[in-house]
């Protein structure tokens, strides 16, 4: 690792993490008031047709039956599609900065030509990720914890199954960093890797969605990161993500290392 | 000793050539002008030598390392500007040489500062307002900030301007002067008539041409005009080494090939009046490759 690199890194994404971070702060301060209030009518009313059931299943990722009480309302706040777009958003942006990016602004050979190893370059360039993606997440959880003290009604969990719940999203963000930055290696365009990313983690929603609804597609829901971050269980059946969370930071290291590795050995042309 | 050493390099883009069976020494203590028309190679040799391609065959080595795997210690000692430069658009020169000082692990900021002013750049200006011209001078300055062994210019002095090219050119020498190594290419034959002592020339991924700028200049040819004190017209023409383009009772022009010690032997027993021989005219000659 390189300082001069990581400060650099640090220079290019501070400002676009802050913006991220208050994004996620204010939606998840606004569900954590918002949504505890309209627990009756979404129970009454909302949640009396099947389809509506099944769409806020598939939401949370488990079955929760007719009557929800306030706490299965904030645990929306940490499944909304909003939410993950945000965490995927970022960590999609500052991964694919190098060498994609890079390449497409022009600016990869005033890198190149340091001396340093492309190792070091793209460990350099990564490691703000990890510090910028907990940061973001802890903001969120901050977000959501204030929500419902606001409110003043029940939350849902205690603070440590909240904890695990943030740690759980953090763990799925770094898989998705580590995917962005294995597709920045090996695409020439910054474009084309983001919009891969953004289609491999669309695709991981809708299979996750859509196993709900069918038992067949259940089977292949294997495939999606969102199969491995599932706070309903967490907070209602108080169960350990551990085993999920360890999936995620294997997929997301393998692919960071699988990026590495073609960085390392392919030809680097500027755009 | 021989900084850059390459043998029978060859790169290959899919089926396009880049450069193929390129054999090239570029010995310490010169300034080395590379040449070719566009597309010709200079960039991808310039970029394998860097590590930025690995070579389809052959072999790169700069100060007697391979440019792939030894890539990190020879950019520790070359200093590189990119034909098209880009900069991040946040940098500015102070911050450059602040970021880069502390990757090379060594102070930059003293003598960048000096060469920022020596070519008039704001050191606080982003590179998002600058112009071509002064982001080519940030490019200058960070590749000469700290004082490297092996300077690798890709057309260094495009977009600058005359004053500016002048100053880049004293330090270009001074480099050299205090055993520095500099491999430039470029289009301006002026510029590399000047500056180098030897010269590369590219075609189609080939090496065409690798000589002396000296042995080039015997090669070139030269327009000679000679007046006559009396009419000259009976006098029998010198022999070979000029060919005449006019000759009447008063005036003779042609145009010398190869070198002109016989013809001005000659001249000098003559009833001449003036003579006028030009400079080599080494563009013709650069242009004929090129062809």
């Amino acid at each position: 690792m390189n300082l001069g690199l990581i400060y650099k890194a640090v220079r290019e994404t501070w400002a676009t993490t802050l913006w991220f971070a208050l994004g996620l702060f204010v939606f998840e301060l606004l569900l954590g008031i918002i949504l505890p209030q309209f627990q009756r009518e979404f129970s009454d009313k909302f949640l009396q047709f099947e389809f509506m059931q099944k769409i806020l299943a598939a939401l949370l990722g488990a079955e929760v039956g007719k009557v929800v009480g306030p706490a299965i309302l904030s645990m929306i706040g940490w499944s909304h599609p909003l939410l993950l777009a945000l965490v995927w958003a970022q960590a999609i942006v500052v991964c694919t900065r190098v060498p994609a990016g890079e390449v497409d602004r022009g600016t990869l050979d005033v890198l190149l030509a340091l001396p340093v190893t492309r190792t070091s370059l793209y460990v350099s360039e990564s490691a703000p990720f990890v510090i910028t993606s907990l940061l973001i997440v802890s903001v969120g959880l901050a977000g959501n914890v204030i929500g419902n003290w606001i409110s003043g009604l029940e939350r849902a969990g205690s603070l440590r199954q909240l904890a695990l719940v943030a740690i759980n999203l953090y763990a799925l963000s770094l898989a998705v960093g580590g995917l962005a930055s294995f597709l920045s290696s090996v695409c020439d365009r910054r474009g084309r890797a983001v919009g891969s990313a953004f289609a491999v983690m669309l695709a991981s929603l809708f299979l996750s969605s859509i196993s709900t609804f069918d038992a067949t597609v259940k089977k292949a829901s294997v495939a999606s990161l969102l199969n491995y971050y599932r706070p309903f269980r967490i907070l209602q059946e108080r169960a350990s993500p551990l085993e999920d969370i360890l999936v995620l930071l294997v997929v997301g290291t393998v692919l960071w290392v699988c990026g590495a590795v073609v960085f390392v050995r392919r030809d680097l042309r500027t755009a | 000793m021989d900084v850059v050493t390459v043998e029978k390099l060859t790169k290959n883009y899919g089926r396009r050539v880049g450069v193929e069976g390129l054999n090239l020494r570029v010995a310490e203590g010169t300034m080395f002008g590379f040449l070719g028309p566009n597309g010709s190679g200079k960039t991808t040799t310039m970029r394998v030598l860097l590590g930025f391609l690995n070579p389809s065959a052959g072999e790169a080595r700069v100060f007697g390392m391979d440019c792939r795997r030894e890539s990190e210690a020879i950019k520790a000692e070359v200093g590189y500007l990119p034909g098209d430069l880009r900069l991040p658009s946040w940098l500015t020169c102070r911050e450059a040489l602040r970021i880069f000082g502390r990757v090379r692990r060594r102070d930059l900021l003293t003598r960048g500062m000096r060469l920022a002013e020596e070519f008039g750049l704001d050191p606080d200006t982003r590179a998002r307002v600058m112009s071509r011209g002064t982001r080519q001078k940030l490019g200058l300055v960070i590749a000469l900030a700290h004082n490297p062994r092996l300077l690798i210019l890709d057309e260094p002095t495009a977009s600058l301007d005359p004053l500016m090219q002048d100053k880049l050119y004293v330090q270009l020498r001074e480099a050299v002067r205090t055993g520095g190594t500099v491999l430039l290419s470029s289009h301006t034959l002026n510029e590399v008539e000047d500056l180098c002592g030897h010269v590369a020339i590219l075609r189609n991924g080939r090496l065409v041409a690798d000589e002396s700028l000296e042995a080039l200049r015997s090669k070139a040819r030269r327009r000679i005009t000679i007046r006559w004190r009396t009419d000259a017209g009976a006098l029998p023409a010198p022999v070979d080494g000029v060919d005449w383009v006019k000759r009447d009772a008063r005036q003779w022009r042609g145009v010398v090939r190869g070198p002109v010690t016989i013809l001005l032997r000659w001249i000098a027993e003559q009833p001449v009046e003036d003579v006028s021989l030009e400079s080599p005219d080494l563009a013709e000659i650069f242009r004929g490759y090129y062809v």
